[in-house]
């Protein structure tokens, strides 16, 4: 393991035994609160390890000017047919991903495939 | 946002109101005003929000009721007390469920800030626990249909009496939110181009929409209080005000506030079409369920944006916590959410 993948390991195995050593024994307010540290563990974890994957490509985000992008949103210069619009949909959309694989990765594979009405 | 039950007790001290007097203060105050000859024996605080506190009123003679007043910690509101009062007041009379406003007190030597006082109502509100537990929610169709009844008969006050609380009405209700939300979107230190695109699509498509009732403003699973698989009252009014009613009805369907039952469309708490049906019956106005699809997304765009400036309070030191911290982390998901709604592939 490198210093990073270390990192990682302890955000792991510090989850671990808050869930199953313990979380069990706890008290509900306790519990709750414990339970909200476990899932701001795994978030860490997950965005080292994320960071670490793509240390060899440019992250998503650094290929937009936000601000810029944001006037001319509400310019209307994004709005259905304009000719970058599909452009900005998929990298705003793989930005959201790539988040979100941080975030809470359990709901990513729905999101992707979500049908429209529900 | 995030609140916990308030008719749930976090703890039984007397500590917050300002001094040991206060609570005589309150009962002299109660009496004058012709809402209880009684003294306050007791006075312990429900859990709620960091906007405002609720304590729980016991009185000697049994009758109990809630003192409803701001929070010390200094985190701007969405309205005062004062104004507060008056929309449950306007509710109340209306005929909605909601808990008894019994009177305001401006008055600075009471408790050292401005409160007001409601009927005592019980209930269950956790969200969770009414999506789950079919023990609390035995006819999961008749408490939808209720529920979407109830929401109803906030939307059907005369446009005159709305007026007479907040003025006239906007000429687009629904333009009216979604400048909020931008305006809400300029306060925070990151641009955010993915809520701002669904933003623009929704200003399209809802922009020219003129309907304009009196709404809740915050009608979801958590903030109402079930009894006996009944509604026993309808909480937290800061945030009503002139909205287009297809807001409350996207609000409270919308998948994000359906605690992890996303099959119970109607709340998490039952099916979309009796809530539906429920509000036909008290509006006479039939909704089918592809109309709230945009203002679902607007939901879940209103609640990312929401969401961001919790996870601000926490960055910016105002309020430190791990669930406003927590908070920023749902963005991805509802913001993803609000384009697959809105079809933006």
């Amino acid at each position: 393991m490198n210093a990073e993948e270390k990192m990682v390991d302890l955000l792991n195995v510090a989850h671990s035994t808050l869930t199953n050593e313990v979380v069990p024994s706890l008290s509900k307010q306790d519990r709750y609160n414990s339970l909200m540290v476990a899932n701001a563990i795994r978030i860490a974890a997950r965005y080292f390890h994320s960071t670490q994957e793509r240390h060899a490509t440019a992250p998503a985000n650094a290929l937009l000017d936000k601000s810029a992008i944001v006037r001319g949103i509400r310019a209307g210069q994004f709005d259905d047919g304009a000719a970058m619009r599909t452009v900005l949909v998929a990298n705003l959309r793989n930005c959201l991903i790539q988040q979100l694989q941080v975030d809470n990765p359990r709901v990513l594979e729905n999101l992707q495939n979500s049908p429209q009405v529900r | 946002m995030l609140r916990e039950p308030i008719a749930e007790r976090s703890d039984n001290i007397i500590a917050g109101l300002p001094d040991s007097n206060a609570l005589e203060r309150v009962g002299k105050w109660m009496a004058l005003h012709d809402i209880s000859e009684s003294r306050v024996v007791r006075a312990s605080r429900l859990s709620g929000g960091a906007i405002q506190e609720n304590w729980h009123l016991e009185m000697d003679d049994g009758k109990s009721y809630v003192l409803r007043t701001d929070a010390d910690a200094a985190i701007p509101t969405s309205c005062t007390r004062e104004e507060e009062f008056y929309r449950y007041r306007l509710a109340f009379e209306q005929g909605a469920r909601v808990a008894r406003p019994e009177g305001f007190c401006l008055d600075p030597n009471v408790i050292g800030k401005p409160f007001f006082i409601l009927e005592f109502v019980s209930g269950i509100t956790a969200g969770h626990l009414l999506a789950r537990n079919d023990a609390d929610v035995p006819d999961r169709h008749a408490l939808a249909s209720e529920l979407g009844q109830l929401l109803g008969v906030v939307h059907r006050t005369p446009a005159s009496h709305a007026r007479a609380v907040f003025g006239a009405a906007p000429h687009s209700a629904a333009s009216a939110s979604i400048e909020h939300i931008r305006r809400q979107l300029d306060g925070l230190a990151v641009p955010h181009p993915a809520l701002e695109l669904c933003l623009r699509e929704l200003e399209v498509r809802l922009g020219q929409a003129t309907d304009a009732v009196f709404s809740h403003g915050d009608y979801r699973t958590g903030n109402y209080m079930v009894d006996n698989g009944r509604v026993s009252a309808i909480l937290d009014w800061e945030f009503s005000g002139w909205g287009h009613p297809n807001e409350d009805l996207g609000w409270f369907t919308a998948p994000c506030w359906r605690f992890g039952r996303p099959e119970m469309g109607g709340g998490g708490i039952g099916p979309l079409q009796s809530f539906l049906d429920g509000y036909q019956e008290a509006t006479g106005r039939a909704v089918h369920p592809s109309e709230l699809v945009d203002w679902q997304a607007l939901a879940h765009v209103k609640w990312a944006v929401i969401a961001l400036h919790q996870e601000q309070r926490h960055v910016s030191g105002a309020q430190r916590s791990l669930e406003l911290a927590l908070s920023g982390r749902l963005v991805s998901e509802l913001t993803l959410e609000a384009m697959n709604l809105l079809e933006i592939r």
